[in-house]
């Protein structure tokens, strides 16, 4: 051994010891614990509160889910002590008549989670399956069927759904209300709606200064909107929201403000028929199938040659009119749609747009179509017609076709009727409202029968 | 003196480590009580429970779960949960073509010992990024998850199939794991399992010496696909397969890897191959019976025609032994095709547009464009029907494509097949049982083609 290894070893020795007595010396064993419990008693207390609280409902609950989509549903339900839960959901009629009975369970993941283990009502939003819900396939509304619990206050618990961070609120049902829903009341509502809604072309609402508001009400995708000028006379708002059912009409997500006057719910009359704002014997909605002209202090014309203008008639406009159609001109549509389907390349009509773009002086009318491929695939194509035009008095419209690309020469003889009224009619542009989004209308002025318009681009 | 040092360090450090830390919340903590923050299990079992338990839990130690718990599944997919009036007609599936054909042949042991531990239930489909979607996975013979449980119909022969073979498929694994197949299975096709095998068409495979494309991964999977594919197709669908899609050479192939599976059942497992495979097959045929044969369909003109249910019969070279002679006439165009710098798809179609009007559908794309970008042409045949049941196919038309095809590079020999030619349309059997629609023509009935009936 030499006396360098003598040294090391002397070293280590004696590093040893230090770590020693460092071990031992190091803990602090005079601290106080915050909690008394451990951690495990804690979780379980809060599954046991929670469990008690949920369970604990006399007559069930009532709960609002929306999705990450932005649809909003309603839903009831009755917890029970055997893992079951009861509910009904205003997913669609059937969900909303028939109770289905599923399994529940509270889990302590990250928070407290209430979680729908089998499938059920609450699923429906949740399943990627496209044609379950109208969602994206893969992924369907982005909702939740497992929740974590954000807070109670009062009678209401607040919840996120774990995945896609959809949005639940429990709150207590009242025994009337109980039993309403198990009385088939949340279906009979959207039976209602549905004729309701069919019954007249639009629904407008009349503020306390007598200006009429058109409002857009979907049911499919749970959608509510009313469209007013706003307080500089220029502006079309068209704020919009989802809503659920209640047992009463319509809960709006978040309440429409419309020059002070504020729309939180549509309570439904049984004896009228009909919706009236915030409380039943508010200010009823009117019928009216004319169309409904907004007249801001610049009119549409005004902007032509200076702004993007586009205007979009979507896929489908033949079974769902845009506010501002005609008769004359669906027939139109849907027989140009049905010939290209029919004729030699397949074609399917998808979106048809009107666009203006600034500084030329000229209107385009872009059709888009699909054409099916190999293996089920798609492709989409385009046809561009081109027209110059003349801004005559009064903001009537003169089109002149300047052009066409090849597709739009190929289907020249199948959109013909739509460009005989270009060449032959003049037009008066107009914003028309009932919808979602405002529309453009295009009005003939020699044949009052035709007229349609395409949705402007939202603000 | 190094020693007597030692020995104070091994009795210092045990003293230091007993001094060290004391944790006021650990010493509390009742050991018996541990882990024990659940909400599982404290409910009652259901009818469903109880079933699953005393057909699989206690007799099998396979747990089947159908309750929802997301750190079982994938959690960057969105899945649902079944729903809880579809697992059991699944698990009877399973029970009856899986579990049941081997207890009967190797006792309950064998099932006890080698069966996977989990089998999970998934409602929905696992969509995969590329828009396709996975029916079933297995994780390392322990987990087999079993997904679309809420679309699931046992009354249809083809779904029975497909999940039974997933299943199948997934215990031959896991047999091998516990017994290797005889290394002489990786002599019978080797050098020729690939990576790439989607880009192969099972009658690629079979042409090959393989008896699915899947097959061609590697030897491993060649092998369970053997079994699975001989266990749900049944010895008569397996015979029939090896009889119209194989070559004599891949027909010798795969007679090698048969051989070699009912070496390593018996072998192995002192089990039968043949009797399992008997016991599988009359098991999918009590759940699902095989469909009706050609003369206890519909007539075809009612299946078949413009705005009927099917208004398209589609051609698909690679999965379907068509007759030389329209098989040559694909062969001649394609060739023509190539030389031209293009490539026929083997999918085509006959379809529909009116009342009195076919076309048929071709396919290509440019050989030097990588993405395959494919361009259609159509041919168009007006139509004559007669009181005999025989139509006459008059050329009509030829689109822009078709008819750059048909007179600038002489590509034709498919449209002549149809061209100006009288028809008789009517069901046919191929000798796999599956049936088609045949399209026969007058002059010539044994030249015929067929196809199968689409929407």
């Amino acid at each position: 051994m030499n006396k360098k290894n003598t040294f090391n070893h002397r070293a280590a020795s004696l590093l040893l010891c230090l770590f020693a007595l460092l071990l031992a010396t190091s803990c602090d064993r005079n601290y106080e614990a915050i909690f008394a419990e451990t951690p495990d008693e804690r979780a379980q207390a809060v599954l046991d509160q929670y469990n008690t609280l949920l369970m604990g409902a006399p007559n069930g609950w009532k709960a609002s889910l929306y999705t990450g989509t932005g649809a909003g549903y309603f839903y009831y339900f009755d917890f029970n002590a055997e893992g079951h839960v009861t509910m009904l959901s205003d997913f669609n009629e059937e969900t909303a008549g028939e109770p289905m009975e599923t399994t529940w369970t509270l889990k302590s993941l990250q928070r407290a989670t209430l979680s729908f283990t089998t499938y059920s009502y609450i699923h429906l939003p949740a399943d990627p399956d496209g044609n379950v819900n109208n969602g994206v396939p893969g992924s369907g509304l982005l909702s939740d069927f497992e929740f974590g619990v954000l807070r109670t206050s009062g009678d209401s618990v607040v919840m996120k759904g774990v995945q896609h961070s959809a949005e639940l609120v429990l709150v207590k049902a009242s025994a009337e209300e109980q039993s309403a829903i198990l009385s088939d009341r949340i279906q009979h509502l959207l039976q209602q709606t549905s004729t309701y809604l069919a019954a007249s072309k639009g629904y407008r609402l009349t503020l306390p200064d007598n200006t009429e508001v058109p409002m857009a009400l979907s049911i499919s995708q749970k959608l509510l909107s009313f469209q007013y000028i706003d307080s500089d006379g220029t502006t079309i708002k068209s704020p919009r929201t989802s809503y659920t059912f209640s047992i009463d009409g319509i809960i709006l997500k978040d309440p429409i403000t419309i020059q002070g006057y504020t729309v939180h719910s549509l309570i439904w009359n049984d004896d009228a028929n009909s919706y009236s704002v915030n409380k039943s014997d508010g200010v009823p909605l009117t019928a009216s199938d004319d169309t409904f002209i907004f007249e801001p202090s610049t009119p549409l014309y005004s902007l032509l040659d200076k702004r993007l203008i586009t205007a979009t008639l979507p896929e489908g406009a033949g079974i769902y009119p845009l506010p501002g159609q005609s008769d004359d001109f669906t027939a139109l549509y849907n027989e140009i749609a049905a010939t290209i389907y029919n004729g030699p390349y397949r074609l399917t009509l998808r979106d048809i747009r009107i666009v203006f773009p600034p500084n030329t002086g000229l209107m385009q009318f872009v059709v888009t179509f699909t054409q099916p491929g190999q293996n089920g695939s798609v492709s989409l194509f385009s046809a561009q017609y081109t027209y110059s035009y003349q801004l005559r008095d009064g903001g009537i419209l003169k089109f002149k076709m300047e052009g066409t690309d090849q597709n739009a020469g190929l289907l020249y003889g199948d959109f013909i009727g739509m460009l005989n009224h270009f060449d032959n009619d003049t037009f008066a542009l107009k914003y028309v409202g009932g919808g979602f989004s405002v529309v453009a209308g295009f009005f003939s002025q020699e044949e009052t029968g035709y007229y349609f318009g395409g949705y402007l681009p939202g603000q | 003196m190094t020693t007597q040092k030692r020995t104070i360090l091994t009795i210092l450090i045990p003293v230091v480590l007993t001094l060290g830390c004391q944790d006021v919340y650990n010493d509390k903590v009742d050991t018996s009580k541990t882990d024990y923050v659940t909400n599982d299990n404290n409910h009652p079992n259901s009818e469903l429970d109880k079933w699953l338990l005393s057909n699989f839990t206690y007799p099998y130690n396979i747990e089947v779960k159908y309750h929802w718990d997301a750190s079982e599944g994938d959690l960057y997919r969105t899945l649902v949960p079944p729903k809880v009036s579809q697992v059991q007609p699944v698990m009877e599936v399973v029970k009856k073509v899986w579990i049941d054909p081997y207890t009967d042949l190797a006792g309950a042991t064998f099932i006890k010992k080698y069966c996977p531990k989990q089998f999970l239930m998934i409602g929905s489909a696992r969509y995969n990024p590329d828009g396709t979607f996975t029916l079933g996975t297995a994780e390392g013979g322990r987990k087999v998850m079993l997904y679309v449980v809420n679309s699931f119909e046992p009354t249809q022969r083809s779904a029975v199939k497909q999940l039974m073979h997933i299943v199948q498929h997934e215990f031959g694994h896991i047999l091998n794991q516990q017994v290797s197949y005889p290394s002489s299975f990786r002599e019978v096709t080797p050098g020729a399992y690939t990576s790439d095998w989607r880009f192969n068409s099972v009658a690629q495979a079979r042409a090959a010496g393989f008896i699915t494309n899947y097959a061609m991964a590697s030897p491993d999977e060649d092998f369970v696909e053997m079994i699975a594919t001989m266990l749900i197709e049944g010895k008569e669908g397996y015979e029939a397969i090896l009889a119209c899609e194989t070559t004599n050479t891949s027909l010798s192939l795969l007679r090698k890897k048969e051989a070699l599976v009912v070496q390593y059942y018996r072998e192995s497992f002192n089990i039968d191959f043949y009797a399992l495979q008997t016991k599988v097959q009359e098991a999918i045929n009590g759940i699902a019976p095989p469909g009706p044969g050609p003369e206890e369909l519909p007539p075809l003109a009612d299946a078949w025609g413009f705005e009927k249910e099917n208004t398209t019969v589609r051609f698909d070279l690679t999965l379907m032994n068509e007759p030389s002679e329209f098989s040559r006439r694909f062969a001649q165009d394609n060739r023509i095709l190539h030389e031209a710098g293009f490539a026929l798809d083997y999918n085509f179609k006959l379809y529909y547009t009116s009342e009195n009007e076919l076309a048929l559908k071709l396919y290509y794309y440019d050989l030097s464009d990588e993405n395959k970008v494919y361009q259609q042409a159509v041919f168009y045949y007006f139509l004559t029907p007669h009181e005999d049941g025989t139509t006459d196919l008059q050329f009509s038309y030829a689109d822009d494509n078709a008819a750059y095809l048909n007179n600038d590079l002489g590509v034709g020999a498919l449209n002549a097949f149809f061209a100006n030619r009288t028809f008789r349309f009517n069901w046919v059997q191929t000798c796999g049982g599956d049936v088609f629609v045949g399209l026969y023509p007058q002059d010539s009935p044994e030249n015929f083609s067929f196809g199968v009936l689409e929407k």
